[in-house]
């Protein structure tokens, strides 16, 4: 799939912009701080609805000054073509879909595939699990709704349990009332883990192979899902899930959460079966961060099959040159690439580029 | 906010209590009353004190009525082995419309929901429970919502009822009728796949 053209209005700092894209290669240069990254920001957000960047919160997308901030843009999909129209004020988000309105902004996931690399990964090495598990989420939900809908389901039933345990804490509410919430958590969270579990059989090849590749070295890269409740031998998921929570009451209930479950699992990542998350040297995290990242969006190129879209952020200044040229070589020339630099002779040195340059704000083809 | 009448303002404030109505709507409605006739605007009123006057929960399965007991509880030609349990007298005019069910309802008025404050104590299940005590059932039909809470809904009346040696049951998650299989959404589709039938 390919981005055809953008138009924004009220994005960060960006003044009005209609691009046309090459359907191949596309560069963003430009000093620090002009608006390069917000660009890559806005795609993202088009594609996904939200930005990928941890802490931004909806309403600092829109301009300082400006009420609303408003994206439009073709695509052209597996599905053919589509167009898709955002727009965001201090009060709603407003999605629309080849001129449809529509009321879930899921139902843009998965639409318009995005991978975005960025330094920020280094986070999904060194970083907490909860980044692992939203590259997971991620990965996942865009080629499958049933995830994201288990997901969204998952998220309520946790509500609603933590706030149980809460209430039996305060004498509010009787413990026995617990075990129908149990059960739906064990149902629906068996479901995530089991495609998570799936999910990273496949990632696990890809990443291994593009990690080699990339460092070119002999070292092992490995992933491996990390239950939060322990299993025995035999057991099932079910099995192990609804035991921790059995065994566990007195715990959950002075903390008033819920300890076990996806969503506090986690993605192991290992060099030579050393867990990169305290023994990794930082050029191994940044490798293997873009080795998943690569990995993810083959994995979903091929349970698509169309490839999904590439962002990549400052990404020359993260590697050394010849690593960073052998990033692109390695997507050329099936992906569409947006690149965004601030070094000139990244971009002297490579051709075949759409190029854009930015400057305080302002976008202009070159 | 000003309206520069407070019969006006009122009325507004009023309008917006409803469900579903924001200040917006509230104000429509309350320019169209102003300017609708006055007996239009009577006749709503007089409708809504009728509604909280006469109407009532009825005493076996808490549909609305104006009868100590509703009709459809009344009607002999139900039969009374067999109780659908919905959430809301809606859910139980949606199961009506289909004049497929000839049983009776047991509308729970809500479902479990510990974020709301709504435990078991606060919606009818004790009056199921008593009820099923009461006449010899043969089935349950659990129709709460294909939701979250009503799946907790449903888990927890199958966990009272099943001991009682009484069978129950949950409606299926599946498809539309006279939809294709390939444009039906996947998630509905997955659904369906999971609670598919032998054969």
């Amino acid at each position: 799939m390919h981005l055809k053209s953008l138009k924004g209005t009220g994005f960060r700092n960006l003044s009005d912009f209609e691009l046309e894209f090459s359907p191949t290669k596309n560069l963003f240069h430009g000093g620090n701080g002009t608006g390069k990254t917000n660009l890559l920001e806005a795609i993202y957000y088009l594609s996904i609805g939200r930005s990928h960047r941890e802490a931004a919160e909806d309403e600092h997308l829109i301009q300082f000054n400006k009420d609303l901030m408003r994206l439009e843009g073709a695509a052209e999909a597996r599905g053919g073509e589509i167009l898709v129209e955002s727009a965001l004020n201090k009060e709603e988000k407003r999605l629309r879909i080849n001129g449809e309105p529509q009321q879930k902004l899921s139902e843009l996931i998965g639409r318009m595939p995005i991978v975005s690399l960025s330094p920020e990964d280094d986070e999904l090495c060194k970083g907490g699990p909860g980044n692992r598990r939203r590259f997971l989420d991620m990965a996942i939900s865009q080629f499958s709704r049933t995830y994201l809908a288990d997901l969204q389901e998952y998220r309520r039933i946790l509500h609603q349990r933590n706030r149980l345990l809460f209430d039996i804490r305060e004498g509010r509410a009787d413990a026995g009332s617990l075990e129908v919430w149990n059960q739906q958590l064990v149902n629906c969270g068996a479901k995530i883990i089991r495609k998570r579990l799936e999910v990273i059989d496949d990632l696990k090849e890809m990443a291994g192979s593009r990690y080699m590749r990339i460092s070119g070295g002999r070292e092992r890269l490995g992933l491996r899902y990390h239950l939060s409740c322990k299993t025995e031998p035999g057991e099932g998921v079910e099995q192990a899930f609804n035991r921790a929570l059995a065994s566990s009451f007195e715990f959950e209930k002075r903390r008033g959460l819920t300890m076990f479950g996806p969503h506090r699992d986690d993605l192991e990542i290992t060099i030579a079966g050393h867990r990169i998350r305290n023994f990794g040297s930082q050029g191994q995290q940044r490798t293997a961060a873009i080795a998943l990242k690569l990995a993810e969006a083959e994995m979903l190129a091929g349970q698509l099959g169309e490839k999904p879209v590439i962002l990549l952020d400052e990404i020359f200044a993260e590697l050394d040159r010849d690593r960073g040229g052998f990033l692109v070589d390695q997507l050329e020339p099936d992906y569409q690439i947006f690149i965004a630099t601030a070094k000139e002779e990244d971009v002297s040195a490579r051709d075949g580029f759409r190029r854009f340059r930015v400057e305080a704000g302002r976008v202009a083809p070159e | 906010m000003q309206y520069g009448s407070p019969a006006l303002s009122r009325t507004i404030d009023e309008l917006m209590k409803l469900p579903g109505i924001g200040r917006k709507t509230a104000q429509r409605l309350a320019f169209h009353l102003l300017k609708s006739q006055p007996d239009e605007a009577r006749a709503l009123a007089q409708a809504i004190i009728e509604l909280k006057d006469r109407v009532r929960f009825c005493r076996e399965c808490f549909n609305a009525t104006e009868q100590e007991v509703c009709g459809l509880c009344r009607d002999p030609k139900r039969d009374p082995a067999m109780i659908c349990v919905v959430e809301e007298a809606n859910d139980l005019l949606a199961v009506e419309r289909t004049a497929e069910y000839r049983g009776l309802f047991h509308v729970l008025q809500g479902h479990l929901s510990p974020l709301d404050g709504i435990g078991p104590d606060d919606i009818r299940v004790r009056e199921l429970m008593e009820r099923l005590g009461r006449a010899p059932v043969r089935e349950v039909i659990v129709a709460t919502n294909p939701n979250a809470e009503g799946e907790a809904t449903a888990v927890y009346l199958t966990k009272l009822i099943k001991p009682l040696g009484i069978r129950v049951t949950r409606i299926a998650r599946g498809l539309p009728v006279g939809s294709d299989l390939e444009f039906s959404d996947e998630v509905t589709l997955a659904r369906a796949l999971e609670g598919r039938l032998e054969l």
